[in-house]
């Protein structure tokens, strides 16, 4: 379990991550959002040791940086050695990473057809991306840390990349922490999410909480409302065309105040993860 | 990284990313030196005479392109293999390796020694073999095999290894602390060049003083000592790394090849210990460097500073040194110091703040940087002015006490120069400060503690007329004067060393009697024109 306690991080006088708490346990895929400049690759640096920090970060109640063999950062800017393939990578890899799986390196090649003796700098950007995810996985960690490792990848490559870290996590248990700006594009593959704003993880909640716990719905009225409609309720989001309403809330508490309403139609709608985190951080923002 | 195993895979994979460094080093190494060699003793033996031979020797003894090409690489190392610590998408992935931090840095650290250590020996010793053969295939080439050449060739290594590893330290001290390669190179050459200039200056306090002598490179006949191999203007100090290292393998290698012995071991056992000095200090430096390294931050490459403190740190004792030597120039040499003081104020302002919009790529605030670089100039006054004053006392008015004489020397010269006619080709001739080399003079030579402590007396009351009648600023009096006497006294210890050398004029007439009564010769003198003032 990767657990983080009051977790400080400055550059200068300017402070990113403020007394950060977090836990993240085994076995999960956890998405990490949060708008630009949040602090979500900052913190994914501190968690891999990269950054100096105040504040504590442990993994199965170590010190972070005592278990970097159990963790592997796959940064957002795919490193490599000038004229080195991804084979030559390999041996790198492999005499830092007592866990490195030869067996997992091919079959991901295999996965991937990729050709691991093509120089990297020949390669797209894409296959780039691949070729550090391809070393990344075979390291075996128990945690991986993924910051935007989904930019530049093809469709196909991306299918095929969450096949295969639900399948890391299935087989081995292993956690995952993906940041990315992409929401959509975790929500097929996170079990959960996490939500950095304000220097702080604002949320933190399973798929399944998301699910249960945010509801969008149309309401249809005979005569088009005021605009007290709902007034003072904790809504996250109301828009209102003529005599339609659409409202995103959180909880179940406000559907007897919408009942008592009376709409002549009530239409649940489904919610993407994208919406969710836009509402919550307007409501975050208009709360300030 | 758990095992030495893993260690080992490190290694072998720094060299295979490095592999053209290496070859490269190794090819420059082998024709630095043996293949210099080699083609000088196939051209020697295919048409040299032994004149050519002579003249030959030194250069394939001494291995001085394998030296500056080992000056050059262990500088210019650091920045190839520690390149990736200005890249963030590059410090990511270090930083994050299974490796403690210390651990890493060490093993980079070492695989750059090693690449530059390892085809350094070998040429050296393949140097060492080609002269060898050479010396016993041919007469022409003169060698002798024993034991001093293993020994010479023992000690060269030892000293390209441990020169090696300072001459890195420098640079990755310098790479440590800055934020780009650009500013990691000028800080390289400032680090490197920083005992250089604190030794010129220091240096350049101890000249100019009544009875200064400079450093004379003729050597002198008649039993004088060269003055240039004790030099009171000494060029050989501990700083002088760079230069330590040269000189080190090059008296070694000369000496042997040479005559088989080193024929100077004691000049070469100071070098050697002082290089030996700079590979211990370089092992606190590496600590330091470690430390440096752990606690990098990734955040700052290509921001305007690593550490806060280290650009002005080096900016202000530069300024202040460099101030300080512009200052002590003018002020010395110019009546008009205080004009000449507000032309250094002017330009080192300009020229600090022209570093200063360098440094921060923009126009810096004018009066914040004005207020700043007034304290340092009152600094650099300061400091100009308190060790102008008493280096020039403690150096004018030192005389050696009693017990330390073993010899005393006293030399009077005619002013005539050799060269100018009438010459006499067959006497003996000396070099005689200020006038240079002379034929006429004197030398009163005598160990007997009372003469000796006659010379001192003498000593004294020159000092005494120079302070009574304002001879301070130089050897060179102010005015008309006629009949003046120059002098030199010298001293040695028990041993014969020269320890002290003075140059006076003697003005006062009953003083010039005292000396020609002791050194029973009469005195050469010569005329001060009023022209001759100082400063003109």
């Amino acid at each position: 379990m990767l657990r983080i306690n009051n977790l400080t991080k400055s550059f200068g006088d300017y402070v990113v991550l403020d007394k950060l708490n977090w836990q993240v346990g085994d076995g999960q895929v956890i998405g990490l959002i949060g708008s630009n400049g949040a602090g979500k690759s900052t913190l994914l640096r501190c968690i891999a040791s990269v950054y100096s920090f105040s504040g504590a970060i442990s993994y199965n109640g170590e010190h972070v940086d005592l278990q970097k063999d159990k963790l592997f950062f796959v940064s957002d800017e795919p490193f490599y050695f000038n004229r080195f393939s991804t084979y030559d990578m390999k041996k790198f890899y492999r005499s830092f990473y007592s866990r490195f799986s030869e067996e997992t390196y091919q079959r991901l090649l295999e996965v991937f057809h990729f050709d691991e003796k093509k120089p990297i700098d020949k390669l797209s950007k894409g296959l780039k991306r691949q070729s550090a995810l391809i070393l990344g996985i075979s390291c075996k960690p128990e945690l991986l840390l993924m910051d935007e490792s989904f930019d530049g990848l093809d469709p196909m490559m991306r299918l095929k990349l969450k096949r295969e870290i639900i399948r890391l996590v299935e087989e081995e248990g292993i956690s995952v922490i993906i940041s990315s700006h992409n929401i959509r594009e975790l929500e097929d593959i996170c079990d959960g999410m996490a939500l950095l704003e304000n220097k702080q993880i604002i949320f933190t909640q399973t798929l399944e909480e998301l699910n249960h716990n945010y509801h969008k719905v149309q309401l249809g009225y005979a005569e088009a409302p005021g605009p007290e409609l709902f007034r003072g309720q904790d809504l996250l989001f109301k828009e209102q065309n003529n005599k339609v309403v659409t409202v995103i809330y959180r909880g179940s508490g406000l559907r007897e105040t919408i009942e008592a309403s009376k709409p002549i139609l009530i239409n649940p709608l489904p919610i993407s993860m994208e919406e969710i985190f836009v509402v919550e951080m307007e409501s975050r923002q208009n709360e300030k | 990284m758990k095992n030495k195993n893993h260690v080992s895979r490190y290694l072998f994979h720094l060299l295979k990313q490095f592999r053209a460094i290496a070859i490269l080093y190794a090819i420059l190494y082998f024709l630095a030196y043996p293949f210099i060699m080699l083609m000088q003793i196939l051209t020697l033996s295919m048409g040299g005479s032994q004149r050519y031979v002579a003249n030959a020797l030194p250069i394939y003894g001494a291995p001085t392109l394998l030296i500056l090409a080992t000056l050059a690489t262990g500088l210019i190392t650091p920045y190839i293999i520690f390149s990736y610590l200005y890249k963030r998408a590059d410090m990511d992935t270090y930083f994050a390796l299974p490796i403690r931090k210390s651990k890493l840095f060490l093993i980079q650290t070492f695989f750059a020694w090693l690449i530059q250590i390892v085809p350094i020996l070998i040429m050296n010793g393949l140097g060492y073999a080609i002269a060898l053969i050479a010396s016993k295939t041919s007469p022409l080439f003169v060698m002798n095999v024993n034991h001093d050449n293993a020994r010479a060739l023992l000690f060269s290594s030892l000293i390209f290894m441990m020169g090696s590893f300072f001459l890195m330290i420098l640079s990755i001290l310098a790479i440590l602390c800055t934020t780009s390669l650009f500013n990691g190179i000028v800080y390289g050459i400032v680090l490197n060049g920083f005992p250089y200039v604190l030794f010129f200056l220091w240096q350049s306090y101890q000249v100019n003083f009544p009875g200064y002598t400079s450093t004379i490179s003729q050597p002198l006949q008649k039993g004088l000592t060269d003055v240039s191999t004790i030099g009171l203007m000494k060029q050989e100090s501990p700083l002088l790394f760079h230069d330590n290292f040269l000189r080190a393998i090059s008296a070694l290698w000369e000496s042997n090849f040479l005559f088989g012995r080193l024929t100077d071991h004691d000049r070469f056992m100071t070098l050697f210990m002082w290089v030996l000095l700079a590979f211990v200090l370089s092992l606190p430096l590496l600590a330091l460097a470690t430390y440096l390294y752990k606690i990098r931050k990734v955040e700052r490459i290509q921001s305007t500073s690593i550490f806060r403190y280290f650009y002005p740190i080096v900016i202000y004792s530069f300024g202040v040194m460099l101030l300080m030597s512009s200052l002590k120039t003018f002020i010395d040499e110019s009546y008009n110091w205080y004009a000449e003081a507000l032309t250094v104020f002017l330009i080192g302002f300009a020229l600090y703040y022209v570093v200063q919009i360098i440094r921060y790529h923009g126009w810096p605030k004018f009066f914040s940087n004005l207020g700043i670089y007034i304290l340092v100039f009152i600094l650099s006054f300061g400091l100009n002015f308190t060790l102008s004053k008493t280096q020039t006392r403690i150096l004018t008015y030192q005389v050696p006490k009693l017990n330390q004489i073993g010899k005393a020397q006293i030399v009077t010269a005619d002013q005539m120069r050799y060269d100018e006619e009438p010459y006499e080709h067959e006497r003996p001739y000396i070099y005689f400060e200020p006038y240079g080399t002379v034929n006429k003079f004197e030398i009163y030579d005598t160990k007997g503690k009372e003469d000796i402590d006659h010379v001192r007396q003498i000593h004294k009351a020159i000092l005494k007329d120079i302070t009574d009648n304002n001879r301070t600023d130089s050897w060179r009096s102010v005015g008309h004067h006629e009949d003046v006497a120059a002098i030199q006294i010298y001293y040695y210890d028990v041993a014969n060393r020269l320890i002290m050398v003075r140059t006076y004029d003697v003005y006062d007439k009953d003083l010039q009697k005292e000396i020609e009564m002791l050194i029973n010769h009469p005195l050469y003198t010569y005329q001060i024109p009023a022209y001759e003032e100082k400063g003109y």
